[in-house]
């Protein structure tokens, strides 16, 4: 039976990213209310796409077929067939804004037929997408194999057409992978991998072969998310490790309801803390034959777990399914013990480090659990890393982020808000360090020592032409090492958009899903670790006190988001300004000026030394009319009829 | 802040506007207890705001109404109502003409030397006494100007000695005792004619008089105000600099732009042409006024003189205002400087301390500056310079990002047939104005846009490229100021230029393209010159250099003025009527209203073209309109006969200066005087009839004409159809 190796968080395969391109091509926007509108998914990635502030080529041309498909739905008479919350807006402000270069006529008919001619030129510039795509699909799957991202990327740079190479095909897949990355660490990728090295072990010593998508695949729940479409996968295992129960309120119905479909939970391993409760609720769906092999190390309420007993998922994992087995290597234990360093912030190695790099810096995880499960018999991870070019490209986002850091805390605040009084225990704490998941141990008395939630909120840095790319990842991994006691970051573009990500894992306080619905619009939402809202969209937003939020009324803005997460329940404490200010760019008009009044006062000086005309007595005698009482000579003071007499006195 | 900001000050300027118009002493309970409510209410607002509940605008600007409307008329009606008994406009007004007077106060401005012998002081007078009475009359309230002349030259050494003091700069602060004669300003005697006595009284001067230098005396050399008594120093050894380092008349030229020296440049030709006259032709005249250009520029040199020594905003602000303080008070102080000296106060304090929006800086420095200067003297609000000089701001403002983003969605071939429009228009606002101002013409120029524009986009159809030349092209620097030019124009230029001046200097839109930026250099040059010039004993020699290129650029802009005056006309243009004013700047408003709610507009008429329209319909629409459009001057000549609508007979010393005016505002004129008759009083009076162009003129007097005699100039080259000369 498949196994569906769950890691928490959200990602993207290549396979993943062909059908979004595949999406991108048959775009059917309906503009209504003065916006053009698009399903969800879609949408949000056509948004991202057309505001990519430095396009290849390819983009470039799904840029323009997008934009001919708005303003050719300017006309359309489509009814209103999408559910509110399902609609993804694109304003008139975004098409102005970044594409008048291609022509956004404002009467209807010149609009519309404009929008005929862009779609006419992107469809012939990508007249030969359509066969890529199905060449890339044919060559990402055979039957039910799925190929690992490493072999994808290799198909992929093979492909190619007369008009578009290979490498620019996989760079804009790759763009469109990373943008489905968030969330998670390295302890639910190595538990993954561990895993899927069992497998790999079981059919080996069965005499087969295990083939991921035949017979493993993994697939992503975040926090705070229903487990229901986990149902589309058909009659299947579920193995999952490192998902702390707290996170799932509706676990147990989703459990049943997935067993009823023929998807059971063969093995649930987590170290996360919880309540008597939570482990009644599993005893009883592991009795009902529901959930297969439970096994909870963490502390349960009210208690603490001895010193060095402390486990993380991966050890759990290790411990049940691999250990002194045939498939139990030297590279299994080196990445077990990785993950223990990251998680519980102890012993952190090269390989555990980079590792929470490429995860925090939006790395597609489904490959990373690939390569290291490819890793354990020879036990090379850091060399595939290296070989690989990935740990070069985590030193080159460290040098990038260098460069903006200024811009991107050139607007920051933290907000402080109180703890949840009622689950203080089990919504986390802060972390034991960067890349781990756990909560430093809570006091026995409830409520005592648990701190405030810190909430970064940050005005977005706009990236500009021909300098890095500022994704939302970058930033968030930056954030997250410049400020390690934050653990959440409302990441803003204006009030526009607001990404909304938890940078401490250990903590599960906020719903972020829940959350943004009701400081954006209804349709705002994601998951509990990730989720985006479009602030203006509420309405209660005050548009006309804010406007267009940046620099200037960014501290106003930060105002109204405590305001609103106190309407939401949450207490606000206090808010921080961590600001640090940027370079003066007036500096720079200014030495422009002192250069142009250097170059005034050299040839003033030229002329001073070389023309008569510039000598001093030459020009006060020139000047001999003009304010002559100053210099208080009755001459000069004389009105002019007078000067007659003035002269024959003389 | 920025709403309650905006509607305080528009309320007191209605206040002082009701005052102006009904002069009725109302009950002050009645306009108190409006001031309490808005105060009260919009303290609750307020609190309201702070937990960002929602808040009407319609309330917090009613508010703010309540309190700003009292406030303006019970400030303005204390000027125009009646006085106190030692008010000295009421003990004016009880002196019978002729009467002599003996008047004691102190000099509250510098002199403003008017020319060789000549130089006007701004008295506070402190008491009077009349004839030959012994006794002394304490008064207060309101300056007289006090015109002191120097007679008998050289023969009157005494006489010579006192104006010399007296026009120096030492002269502010002094106080002095003279002799006058009391003769009442008479009011205007033509319709439309210049009320000089409503002029004095913008800049709170009640009444004027004249007196003889030897007949001064100086009671006591004391100090007026600190600050301004150091601005003036300060000045005095700026101006003696410039006279050792800058050649002239860009000396004169720099005087008047970074010290406020307006005279300076009067009665001084540049290639037979007096500059005063060249600049105003070119458009340029504004540099000769410390206004906001003036202002700013001091401002950003002064910010980067403290930027470059490392000090944070935060602890140079207060310095650089009183900077700007001292500037305003160095270069006179009058409503212009004031006001931009307030909004870059507070433009540099919200950047330094709240880090606000430069557009709400702006509007909150507007509103200050605009209660600060009519808390002083409401008057002031029907002068010239504070309606332009405010109205500059808010085109820079409100109508410059209208202009931008309109001008921005213009491409290609668009774009290119819009300029070709503009230019088109500024010929024949050069050619014939009547085409601008007649209601026919100027909706068949729209029409005519509308149509380019049109033509504009199928020709960007037909060439798909062409959608890729735009303006966003340009510098962001570059489109915006010459964006703004355009704002500048259509918000204030055009019509104020018509309302006050009755002329319009069409040069100004090419010439201030290059003129701004050169005189934003000559005055950061200026500045220079003469601050390196209070260096104590080489300060004159290290000016030189600096002295020898303001000098330069004082030459440059001297030619470009000339050059720019004689290239384009300079038509007269009627007086507009207020309703045209109303209308004019209601259709503006409209606009700006419009562009705010532009998505809706745009999602309305999409709904209309794509619910209630057929493609062909809308087609056949948008190329009808405008093309009907087009046609519509076609009502010009269903016009019936022209008639005389009206006679006027000019009050003119001796000899007769008579216009009969059309019903299609065209004049014929008997002027049978002098230049000074032609170009101030006939101009006034048949241009507040609405005249564009003269038919027939005859001119005849004493004084012998000549063909190129000045005495029609105003009307020569542009709209004379006529004219015959008699002697």
């Amino acid at each position: 039976m498949l196994k569906l190796i769950i890691i928490h968080g959200a990602g993207g395969t290549y396979a993943d990213a062909l059908a979004t391109l595949g999406g991108m091509l048959d775009l059917r926007p309906e503009w209504r209310d003065g916006a053009y509108l698009l399903d969800h998914r879609t949408g949000r990635v056509a948004r991202q796409i057309l505001n990519e502030p430095d396009p290849s080529p390819l983009l470039q041309s799904l840029q323009k077929l997008a934009v001919g498909r708005l303003l050719v739905a300017t006309r359309t008479r489509t009814p209103g067939a999408r559910e509110p919350g399902d609609q993804y807006a694109i304003s008139e402000e975004v098409l102005q804004r970044g594409f008048a270069h291609l022509g956004i006529p404002w009467a209807l008919e010149s609009r519309v037929r404009r929008g005929k001619e862009l779609l006419s030129e992107s469809t012939r510039e990508l007249s030969e997408i359509t066969q890529i795509l199905d060449t890339a699909s044919h060559a990402l799957k055979r039957t039910d194999e799925l190929v690992s991202e490493a072999a994808a990327r290799d198909s992929l740079l093979g492909v190619a057409t007369g008009r578009w190479r290979g490498d620019e095909v996989l760079g804009t897949l790759e763009r469109f992978r990373e943008m489905s990355e968030s969330g998670g660490d390295v302890d639910t990728v190595t538990s993954a991998a561990l895993y899927a090295q069992w497998i790999h072990g079981q059919r080996k010593d069965a005499g087969a072969t295990a083939v991921y998508g035949r017979d493993y695949r993994y697939v992503f729940i975040n926090y705070h998310e229903r487990l229901d479409p986990l149902g589309a996968y058909g009659p299947a295992e579920l193995l999952m490790a490192d998902l702390p129960i707290a996170a799932f309120p509706h676990f147990d119905d989703d459990a049943r309801a997935l067993a009823a479909q023929g998807v059971k939970i063969a093995r649930f391993e987590d170290h996360h803390p919880y309540t008597p409760d939570h482990r009644q609720m599993l005893e009883k769906l592991v009795e009902d034959g529901v959930v297969g092999h439970l096994c909870l190390s963490g502390p349960l309420q009210g208690e603490e777990l001895p010193a060095g007993t402390e486990k993380c998922a991966a050890d759990m994992v290790y411990e049940s399914v691999v250990a002194n087995r045939s498939w139990d290597t030297p590279g299994t234990r080196t990445v077990r013990e990785t993950a223990h360093g990251e998680d519980f912030v102890t012993d952190r190695s090269d390989l555990g480090r980079v590792m929470t790099d490429l995860i925090k810096g939006g790395f597609c995880k489904v490959e990373l659990a690939q390569l290291v499960q490819e890793s354990f018999e020879r036990d090379d991870a850091m060399h595939r890393i290296e070989t690989s070019g990935l740990k070069a490209m985590t030193e080159g986002w460290k040098s990038e982020l260098e460069v903006e850091q200024a811009g991107l805390c050139e607007h920051a605040y933290v907000l402080s808000v109180k703890r949840p009084e009622q689950n203080a225990e089990v919504c986390g704490g802060p972390s034991m360090g960067a890349g781990s998941d756990v909560p430093v141990p809570v006091p026995a008395e409830p409520g005592m020592g648990s701190h405030d939630l810190k909430i970064l909120v940050s005005l977005a840095v706009s990236s500009k032409p021909g300098k890095p790319r500022m994704s939302v990842g970058k930033a968030i991994e930056y954030y997250a090492r410049v400020f390690p006691d934050v653990d959440y970051a409302f990441y803003s573009y204006g009030c526009r958009l607001m990404v909304a990500r938890r940078l401490n894992q250990a903590d599960t306080a906020l719903n972020l899903g829940d959350l943004m619905p009701r400081i954006g619009g209804e349709g705002d939402g994601g998951h509990g670790g990730a989720a985006v809202c479009r602030p203006d969209s509420n309405p209660g937003f005050p548009s006309r006190r804010l406007g267009s939020v940046d620099g200037s009324n960014f501290r106003h803005y930060v105002r109204y988001l405590g305001a609103k997460l106190e309407a939401s329940g949450y207490a606000v404490t206090a808010a921080v300004n961590r600001s640090v200010a940027a370079q003066d760019d007036l500096r720079k008009s200014g030495t422009r000026l002192a250069v142009v009044t250097l170059v005034a006062v050299l040839i003033g000086l030229m002329l001073v030394i070389f023309h008569d005309d510039f000598s001093r007595k030459a020009i006060e005698r020139s000047n001999s009319d003009f304010l002559s009482h100053l210099k208080g000579t009755r001459e000069d003071a004389l009105p002019r009829e007078a000067e007659g007499d003035g002269a024959s006195q003389k | 802040m920025t709403t309650r900001s905006v509607s305080l000050a528009l309320g007191y300027v209605a206040g002082i506007v009701l005052a102006a118009e009904l002069k009725q002493e109302l009950p002050l309970l009645a306009l108190v207890a409006p001031v309490v409510v808005g105060v009260v209410w919009s303290v609750l607002l307020w609190k309201r705001e702070r937990v960002w509940r929602p808040v009407s605008p319609a309330l917090v600007i009613t508010a703010a109404l309540l309190i700003g409307v009292p406030c303006g008329y019970i400030r303005t009606f204390g000027v125009y109502g009646l006085g106190t008994e030692l008010d000295v406009r009421a003990v004016l007004d009880g002196v019978a003409a002729g009467t002599p007077l003996e008047l004691r106060g102190q000099v509250s401005r510098e002199p403003d030397v008017r020319g060789p012998g000549q130089t006007d002081l701004r008295l506070r007078v402190e008491s009077l006494r009349m004839g030959n009475s012994e006794s002394w009359r304490d008064v207060s309230g309101g300056h007289v100007l006090l015109r002191v002349q120097l007679r008998g030259g050289r023969q009157n050494p005494q006489g010579f000695e006192m104006y010399e003091a007296l026009s120096d700069l030492d002269a502010y602060g002094y106080r002095i005792q003279c002799g006058v004669v009391h003769r009442p300003l008479p009011p205007p005697l033509n319709p439309g004619e210049f009320d000089y006595a409503s002029f004095l009284r913008q800049d709170d001067v009640v009444a004027r008089f004249r007196a003889s230098a030897a007949t001064v005396e100086i009671l006591d050399r004391g100090w007026g105000n600190t600050l301004t008594e150091l601005s003036l120093k300060a000045k005095r050894r700026f101006l003696i600099t410039y006279k050792s380092t800058i050649r002239d008349p860009a000396s004169r030229l720099v005087a008047a732009a970074t010290l406020g020296l307006r005279r300076s440049v009067e009665g001084v030709e540049y290639r037979g042409d007096e500059i005063v006259d060249s600049f105003r032709r070119a458009g340029v005249g504004h540099v000769l006024a410390v206004s906001g250009l003036h202002v700013s520029v001091v401002a950003l040199l002064l910010y980067y003189l403290f930027r470059s020594v490392g000090l944070s905003p935060r602890r140079f602000a207060p310095a650089l205002v009183l900077f700007l303080v001292a500037f305003a008070l160095l270069t006179g102080a009058r409503p212009s400087s004031v006001r931009a000296v307030i909004m870059n106060s507070v433009v540099v304090c919200a950047f330094a301390y709240f880090n606000m929006r430069f557009r709400q800086a702006v509007f909150i420095g507007l509103s200050l500056a605009a209660l600060i200067i009519l808390g002083g003297n409401p008057h002031v609000l029907f002068a010239p310079s504070f309606l332009l000089s405010f109205g500059a701001v808010l085109a820079l403002v409100l109508v410059a990002p209208m202009i931008d983003r309109w001008v921005c969605s213009l491409r290609g071939f668009a774009l290119v047939l819009f300029i070709a429009w503009f230019v088109g228009v500024l010929g024949l606002a050069s050619i014939d104005l009547r085409a601008l101002v007649n209601a026919w013409s100027c909706l068949a120029v729209f029409g005519a846009l509308f149509l380019l524009i049109k033509c504009g986009d199928e020709l960007n159809h037909a060439v798909p490229r062409a959608w890729t030349v735009g303006l966003d092209r340009l510098p962001d620097g570059l489109r915006m100021f010459l964006t703004a030019q355009i704002a500048i124009q259509i918000g204030m230029m055009l019509p104020l230029s018509a309302w006050f001046f009755g002329r319009f200097p069409v040069a100004g839109i090419c010439v201030n393209l290059l003129a701004i930026p050169a005189i934003g250099v000559l005055v950061q040059l200026g500045m220079m010159t003469g601050l390196v010039g209070l260096i104590p004993l080489v300060g004159d020699t290290l000016a030189m250099p600096f002295g020898a290129a303001v000098t330069l650029g004082g030459d440059f802009f001297f030619w470009l003025a000339h050059a720019g005056g004689n290239a384009f006309p300079f038509p007269a243009t009627p007086r507009p009527t207020n309703f045209w004013m109303a209308g004019y700047y209601l259709l503006l408003g409209s606009f700006l209203l419009a562009d705010r709610h532009r998505r809706d507009i745009q999602k309305g008429m999409y709904w209309i073209c794509g619910n209630l329209l057929q493609p062909r319909t809308l087609r056949i629409l948008s190329w009808g309109l405008p093309a009907a459009l087009l046609c519509l001057p076609v009502f010009n000549l269903l016009q019936s006969p022209e008639t005389v609508r009206e006679v006027t007979v000019c009050a003119v010393s001796s000899y007769p200066v008579v216009s009969a005016v059309s019903d299609r505002r065209r004049a014929i004129v008997l002027n049978a005087g002098d230049e000074y008759s032609a170009s101030r009083t006939l101009f006034d009076v048949i241009r507040g009839q609405g005249v564009s162009s003269i038919r027939s003129a005859v001119v005849s007097g004493v004084h012998t004409p000549r063909r190129d005699t000045p005495v029609l100039r105003p009307w020569r080259r542009e709209s004379l159809s006529r004219s015959a000369w008699f002697q």
